[in-house]
């Protein structure tokens, strides 16, 4: 197929109106004008950042505290024990973003529980306490089962999302074949296999594409878990939620009351 | 003004055209086989606007692009992978903010009413809702800039700040991509994700927290007036109740008129 774009324009005058002419006339008078004040503008932002006195010590400390941060706080713990131990562990696994958000999930209703069921009785009677606490759980596992099956079951075509991703960001359609071609290679030596990261980082040598490709897989899991925890099941499973707690407090009240009766 | 706007768009009176004058001129410039290199005819290729084979392929397929790839090809679709990778927290926040921010008070407000209370109950949600989608982006943005700039300046520089303990499980902490070996990335994972089981507690605190003086100066809607006046009217009630001997029978019009929101 071939696409030819004429570029010259015989007659532009002929096509376009004066009033669109006399627009192109003043228009690099104010272009040059908007530059400057934007140039003027970042250069002022940039002097403020690195020479102010106001904001150069803020600068530094802000510089010193992450400093210290990854030394002390993050450099130790990926130091320790520990870490080494979970990173033998779940080298092979492809879940630990799903796995650290339901340990964050399962704090949160933890400590939701444990605050309905320690409420004062004035505000909210024991078997309400009860049926609110069962809500939280409820809805905790409902959402936990839904994110990893979901999860679970998007992973393959993820997969072909994020290959599809790397071929328009470097615009080679042949990627996936390659790769392949690769793995072939490196099986034949006895090798381990790569994987798209390892590609961009190891034959690309495009540390951006390498973020990139990790922000696909780790954005896939905040995005199906914030959909399931903070959307789908508050709407969908609360409603049934709260009649089966209705149904529970209804059939006690029922059984209350035939044992006042006698 | 009109016989100007005619002179000008005359080609006759504008000045000579290459299409008017030399129409032969025009067929050639445009003719389908400049584009091959190898017969240019004694024009230059790139003069005549023409694009080369294999780059006018190239355009092809980047104008057949379907809506998928149109978006995975995107600024923003590139700007929020970096923005997964480099700040997983504060990302799951802004996806909540989006989802239980906005698309979840929208689905509450769309439901059908059952009575005239759940209106109220419904916007009273909705303001909840929003509420803490904002306050927790607002926290775990804040809260969690330091630490994801921290762990930035380990992957960038890991033999800076790990010591030997993690040497035993990365291996050589100076060696080209270390960050992309499946290790790493777990832990890196766990590190960025993890502090959120952390602060998942006192983020939840502070959104029970602010959310009445939210909903008060931001949504206008005053719980504690909402409970003054629910009590006022019990009170109302039992005063309507109380029977005076010898009165006059209470008229329909008193009756009709009580305080509170209906």
């Amino acid at each position: 197929m071939q696409i030819t774009l004429n570029t010259q324009k015989y007659n532009q005058n002929y096509y376009a109106p004066q009033k669109n002419n006399n627009k192109l006339k003043s228009q690099p008078a104010f272009t040059a004008a908007a530059d400057a004040i934007i140039d003027a503008g970042q250069a002022m932002a940039d002097a403020a950042v690195s020479k102010s006195k106001f904001m150069q010590p803020l600068v530094d400390a802000y510089d010193k505290t992450t400093d210290w941060i990854a030394k002390n706080i993050f450099g130790k713990l990926m130091s320790s024990s520990a870490v080494a131990s979970f990173a033998e562990k779940t080298k092979d696994s492809k879940y630990i973003a799903n796995h650290i958000m339901t340990l964050g999930a399962a704090t949160g209703t933890g400590m939701y529980i444990y605050k309905t069921l320690n409420l004062p009785e004035k505000q909210m009677d024991k078997d309400r306490k009860k049926v609110l606490a069962l809500n939280h759980a409820l809805t905790f596992g409902v959402s936990t089962a839904g994110a990893y099956l979901v999860d679970g079951s998007l992973f393959n075509k993820w997969r072909k999302v994020t290959q599809k991703y790397a071929e328009l960001y470097t615009g080679d359609r042949e990627l996936g074949k390659k790769i392949e071609d690769i793995n072939k290679t490196l099986k034949a030596q006895g090798k381990n296999k790569i994987d798209l990261i390892d590609y961009a980082a190891d034959y690309l040598h495009d540390q951006k594409l390498v973020n990139r490709l990790k922000g696909m897989d780790v954005g896939k899991t905040l995005l199906i878990v914030t959909l399931i925890y903070r959307y789908l099941v508050p709407v969908a499973v609360t409603p049934i939620a709260n009649k089966l707690g209705d149904k529970i407090l209804a059939h006690k009240k029922e059984q209350d009351e035939k044992l006042e009766k006698p | 003004m009109k016989i100007n706007l005619l002179n000008y768009n005359n080609p006759y009176y504008s000045g000579g055209t290459a299409v008017t004058k030399d129409p032969q001129a025009f067929k050639e410039r445009n003719y389908a086989e400049m584009c091959d290199k190898k017969n240019t005819r004694g024009y230059n290729v790139n003069f005549s606007g023409s694009l080369p084979q294999a780059t006018s392929e190239t355009a092809a397929k980047l104008l057949n692009k379907t809506l998928g790839e149109k978006i995975l090809s995107s600024n923003t679709f590139g700007k929020l992978l970096d923005y997964a990778h480099a700040n997983p927290i504060p990302c799951n926040a802004f996806f909540s903010l989006v989802l239980a921010g906005m698309l979840r008070p929208a689905t509450i407000m769309a439901l059908p009413d059952k009575d005239g209370k759940s209106k109220k109950d419904k916007l009273n949600a909705a303001a909840h809702a929003v509420s803490s989608g904002v306050i927790g982006f607002i926290f775990s943005s804040a809260v969690m800039k330091p630490f994801d700039n921290a762990m930035k300046k380990i992957s960038n520089d890991p033999a800076k700040f790990l010591g030997k303990g993690a040497e035993k499980y990365l291996g050589d902490l100076t060696a080209k991509g270390l960050n992309k070996t499946a290790k790493y990335r777990n832990v890196e994972k766990l590190m960025k994700m993890g502090p959120d089981i952390i602060i998942g507690i006192p983020r939840s605190f502070i959104t029970i927290a602010l959310i009445p003086p939210i909903l008060k100066y931001v949504f206008g809607i005053d719980p504690k007036k909402d409970v003054k006046k629910e009590k006022e009217n019990v009170v109302a009630d039992n005063t309507n109740n109380v029977q005076i001997p010898n009165a006059a029978p209470a008229s329909q019009a008193f009756n009709a008129v009580k305080g509170g929101v209906k």
